[in-house]
C-alpha cells in the first residue's frame, strides 16, 4: 500500500513539473494525464476499487478531451511567468514542504499526499494566474482540481465514493470546457495570447 | 432519479448536438422531465451511493424545482429567439450538478460537484465563430471556478486539524472560504469578468453561469461555516466587505445605462450579502443559515427572470441600452408586468420572504443601526435603477430597426464582435425593415459607399441630427425620420412569445416571495448533513 501512494504521489510531483517545462502541446497532454491518472492512488488509504476505476476512467477520458482540443496548437509554448524551470523549482520546493509538514510513516504516508497536494497546487496557481494560453490556463484548471482533492486528503483523509465521483465530474467537465476553448479557437484561428489574470478584461460598466 | 434524468438528458444533448432539428424538442422533453422528477421528490429522501450518501430535502425540492422551470423557459426563450447548441447540455448538466451540490452532506464533495456546474456554464458561453475577447471569457470563466475550488476545498478540513490555536485554524478556513465565495459570487472587485460575460456570451447562458451555479457553490460554503464556531477579527472584516459590496454595487447599478449591466451589477449587490452569512457568529448562525437557504434561490431565480426580461428587450428590437429602449414598455407591455413582477420578486416588500430574508441575513451579523440603514439605503439604488427603465419605456417613442440594434449590443460594443450581431447573443433577428421610407439609407453598408448624391445628402443630414442627439450608429441615426414620423410597428409573434415566457419566469421568484412552496418551511428544516446524521 504505502508503495503505491510513494509511487502515485513522486508520479503527481513530476507530471506537475513536467506541465510547466515543457513546450510541446502532446507534452503537456502526456504530463497532464500522469498527474490525472496517479492523484487518485496519492492518498491512503486507497479508494474502492469502484470509485478508483470512475477516477481512472474520467482521467483518461480528461486528456484525450484535452488533446482533441489543442491537436493543432503550435508545437513551442510559451512560459508562464518565470520560466519553466524556475517554476519547476518552486513546484519541487512546495513538494518538500508538504514533506516535512506531514507525518511519514508505513502506517500514515499523509506527508507524502501533503507533497503532492501542494506541488500540483503551486502549479495549478502558477498556470492560472500567468498562464499566457489556453493550453497553459486549461492545464491549470486540472491539476488545481487534483490539488484540491489531495490536499483535503492530507488533511482530513481521502473522500467516499460520492466525493470521488465529485472530483471525476468535475476533471471530466473542466476538460471538457478546456478542450472546447481549444477547438473553438483553433477554428477561429486565432493566436491566444492571454496576458495575466485581471489585466485583459474588456467591457463596460 | 432526479440526477439520473438530468444526467441522461445531458448525455442525449451531446450526441443530439450536429442536430438541431433533433436537439431542441429532445431538451424541452429533458427539461420537462426533470421538472416533473423535481416536483415528485419526495420531502425528505436519502439514498447509499457506494460509501458515500445522497439526500433529498425540502429545500433541495424547491431549488430544483425552481432551477428546472427557469431552464426550461429560458429554452423556450433561446430557440424562439436564437439557438446555441451547448447551452442544453450545459443546462441538464448544471441541473444534476446543483442537485448533487446541495444532496451531498460532505462541503467539499458539494462545492466540486458545484465547479463541474460552473465548468459546463463556461462551456455554453464560447460560441462560434469565437473572437479574442471571448476566448479571453472563456479562458477567465475556467480559471475562477478553478481558483475558488483550490480555497474552498482545503480550507474546509482546516479547522480539524490546526493544533494550538483552534480559532486561528478556523479564521484561515472562513477568510479561505469567503475569498472562495467573491471569486464564484462575481463580487467586486472581481465582477468585471460577468460584466465581460454580459457583453459578450449569449444571454440565453448567463443566468446558469451568473446566478444558479454561484448560489449553489454560495450554498456549500454558508452550509459548512454554520457548523463552525465564532472568531473574532475575520467576522469584522467580512461585514465591512459586505457592506462595501452593496454600496459599490448599488451605486454602479444606479449609473447603469445598459439593462444587461444592470442585471451584472444588481448580482453583485445581492451575492455580497452573502458575505454577511459567512460573518454570522455562532449564537446567530442558525438564523443566519436560515436566511441565507431562503435568499440564495429567489437570488438565482430572480436574476434568471433578469435575463430572460433582456432576452425579450433584445428579441423586440431593442437593444439593451437605455438610450435605445424608449417606449419598450408600450409595446410589449407583458414585459413591463415582468419587470414589476421581478422587482417584488427579487426585492420584495416588507412581510415577504425577499426582504426578510435579505434583512435577518444582515441582522444577524450587524447589530449597529447605522449599518443597517446603509445597507437599507444601497438596497434601494437597484430598485430606483430598475424604475428607471420603466419610466424610459414608457415614454412615448420607438425603438431603432432590428438590424441596427443587433449591431448595438449591450455596453460597450465589444469591436470585434461588432461586425457579427449573432455572435454577441444567439439571437438571430430575422426580420426586414418595416419602415421603407427611412431606408433610402442602406441600413448594412457604412455610409457614403457605392450611394447616389440624394442618399449621400439623406444620411449626412440624419448624421447631423444624430450628431445633436447623441444616438448611437450610423444605421440607427439613419432610422431616426421614421422614428420621428412616429411609425411604430406592432409586436411580432416572436416578441410576444418571449415577453410571455420572461414573465412567466418573473413569476417564478414572486411566487415563492409571497409563499407558495413554503420555502420558509423548507429553510428551516434539516439540510443534507443533518439528514444524514438522524440516519439509524
Amino acid at each position: 500500500m504505502p508503495a503505491l501512494v510513494i509511487f502515485g504521489a513522486i508520479g503527481v510531483v513530476l507530471g506537475s513539473a513536467m506541465v510547466l517545462l515543457s513546450r510541446d502541446s502532446r507534452a503537456v497532454v502526456i504530463a497532464l494525464g500522469i498527474v490525472l491518472v496517479l492523484s487518485p492512488v496519492a492518498a491512503a488509504p486507497l479508494p474502492s476499487i469502484p470509485a478508483l476505476g470512475f477516477r481512472v476512467v474520467a482521467a483518461l477520458l480528461a486528456a484525450y478531451l484535452v488533446q482533441l482540443g489543442f491537436r493543432r496548437v503550435r508545437r513551442h509554448l510559451v512560459d508562464a511567468w518565470l520560466g519553466g524551470a524556475t517554476e519547476a523549482a518552486f513546484v519541487g520546493l512546495a513538494a518538500g514542504a508538504g514533506l516535512l509538514l506531514g507525518p511519514l510513516s508505513l502506517e500514515q504516508p499523509t506527508g507524502l499526499t501533503l507533497a503532492a497536494g501542494l506541488a500540483s497546487g503551486t502549479a495549478a496557481v502558477n498556470l492560472l494566474l500567468f498562464g499566457r494560453e489556453p493550453i497553459r490556463t486549461g492545464s491549470g484548471v486540472l491539476l488545481a482540481i487534483v490539488s484540491a482533492g489531495l490536499l483535503r486528503g492530507a488533511l482530513a483523509g481521502p473522500a467516499d465514493d460520492l466525493g470521488q465521483a465529485a472530483v471525476a465530474a468535475c476533471v471530466v467537465a473542466a476538460a471538457t470546457a478546456v478542450g472546447w476553448l481549444g477547438l473553438t479557437g483553433a477554428r477561429a484561428g486565432i493566436e491566444l495570447d492571454m496576458t495575466a489574470f485581471g489585466r485583459d478584461i474588456r467591457g463596460g460598466g | 432519479m432526479f440526477v439520473a434524468i438530468a444526467g441522461a438528458g445531458a448525455f442525449v444533448a451531446v450526441l443530439l448536438r450536429p442536430r438541431p432539428e433533433l436537439l431542441r424538442p429532445a431538451a424541452s422533453l429533458a427539461l420537462g422531465c426533470c421538472l416533473l422528477a423535481a416536483v415528485l421528490l419526495p420531502p425528505e429522501t436519502s439514498r447509499q451511493v457506494g460509501s458515500g450518501w445522497l439526500a433529498g430535502t425540502p429545500l433541495l425540492r424547491i431549488w430544483l424545482i425552481l432551477a428546472s422551470a427557469s431552464f426550461l423557459g429560458l429554452h423556450l426563450l433561446a430557440t424562439a429567439a436564437g439557438w446555441q447548441r451547448n447551452l442544453p447540455a450545459a443546462m441538464l448538466g448544471g441541473l444534476a450538478a446543483i442537485a448533487l451540490a446541495i444532496g451531498v452532506p460532505d462541503a467539499a464533495a458539494g462545492a466540486t460537484f458545484a465547479t463541474a456546474g460552473g465548468f459546463l456554464a463556461a462551456l455554453s458561453c464560447l460560441v462560434l465563430p469565437l473572437q479574442v475577447a471571448g476566448a479571453r471569457l472563456g479562458a477567465d470563466l475556467l480559471r475562477i471556478p478553478a481558483l475558488a475550488l483550490l480555497l474552498l476545498v482545503p480550507a474546509t478540513a482546516l479547522p480539524a486539524v490546526v493544533a494550538g490555536d483552534v480559532e486561528l485554524g478556523i479564521s484561515i478556513a472562513i477568510a479561505a472560504v469567503a475569498g472562495a465565495s467573491i471569486l464564484r459570487g462575481s463580487i467586486p472587485p472581481l465582477h468585471r469578468v460577468a460584466v465581460t460575460a454580459a457583453t459578450t456570451a449569449p444571454v440565453a447562458a448567463l443566468p446558469l453561469l451568473l446566478a444558479w451555479m454561484p448560489a449553489a457553490f454560495l450554498l456549500v460554503a454558508v452550509e459548512w461555516r454554520s457548523g463552525l464556531g465564532s472568531t473574532a477579527g475575520v467576522e469584522l472584516l467580512l461585514v465591512g466587505l459586505g457592506l462595501a459590496t452593496i454600496v459599490y454595487a448599488a451605486i454602479g447599478c444606479f449609473l447603469q445605462r445598459d439593462a444587461a449591466l444592470l442585471i451584472v451589477y444588481s448580482t453583485a449587490q445581492d451575492a455580497g450579502f452573502v458575505l454577511f452569512a459567512l460573518a454570522a457568529p455562532a449564537e446567530a448562525s442558525g438564523s443566519s443559515l436560515e436566511a441565507a437557504r431562503i435568499w440564495l434561490p429567489l437570488f438565482a431565480a430572480a436574476k434568471a427572470g433578469g435575463w430572460a426580461l433582456v432576452i425579450g428587450l433584445l428579441a423586440a428590437g431593442s437593444s439593451s441600452r437605455m438610450d435605445d429602449l424608449q417606449g419598450w414598455a408600450r409595446r410589449t407591455p407583458l414585459l413591463a408586468l415582468a419587470l414589476l413582477v421581478l422587482l417584488i420578486g427579487n426585492y420584495g416588500l416588507p412581510g415577504l420572504l425577499p426582504f426578510e430574508a435579505r434583512r435577518d441575513l444582515v441582522a444577524a451579523s450587524m447589530s449597529d443601526g447605522v449599518g443597517l440603514v446603509v445597507v437599507g439605503a444601497a438596497s434601494i439604488l437597484p430598485v430606483l435603477a430598475f424604475l428607471r427603465l420603466l419610466l424610459i419605456g414608457l415614454r412615448a417613442g420607438e425603438p431603432p430597426r432590428p438590424e441596427a440594434d443587433a449591431r448595438s449590443g449591450t455596453g460597450k460594443a465589444n469591436p470585434e464582435v461588432e461586425d457579427d450581431p449573432v455572435t454577441r447573443d444567439g439571437l438571430r433577428v430575422e426580420r426586414t425593415p418595416e419602415t421603407p421610407d427611412a431606408a433610402g439609407v442602406e441600413q448594412d453598408q457604412p455610409p457614403g459607399i457605392g450611394r447616389t448624391m440624394r442618399s449621400r445628402l439623406a444620411t449626412a443630414r440624419a448624421q447631423a441630427i444624430g450628431l445633436a442627439l447623441s444616438l448611437p450608429g450610423p444605421a440607427a441615426v439613419a432610422a431616426l425620420p421614421a422614428r420621428l414620423a412616429g411609425r411604430g410597428r406592432s409586436p411580432s409573434g416572436q416578441e410576444r412569445l418571449t415577453a410571455v415566457v420572461a414573465l412567466l419566469l418573473a413569476l417564478l421568484p414572486f411566487a415563492v416571495a409571497l409563499g407558495v412552496g413554503d420555502l420558509g418551511a423548507a429553510a428551516a428544516g434539516p439540510g443534507a448533513r443533518e439528514l444524514i446524521e438522524r440516519l439509524p
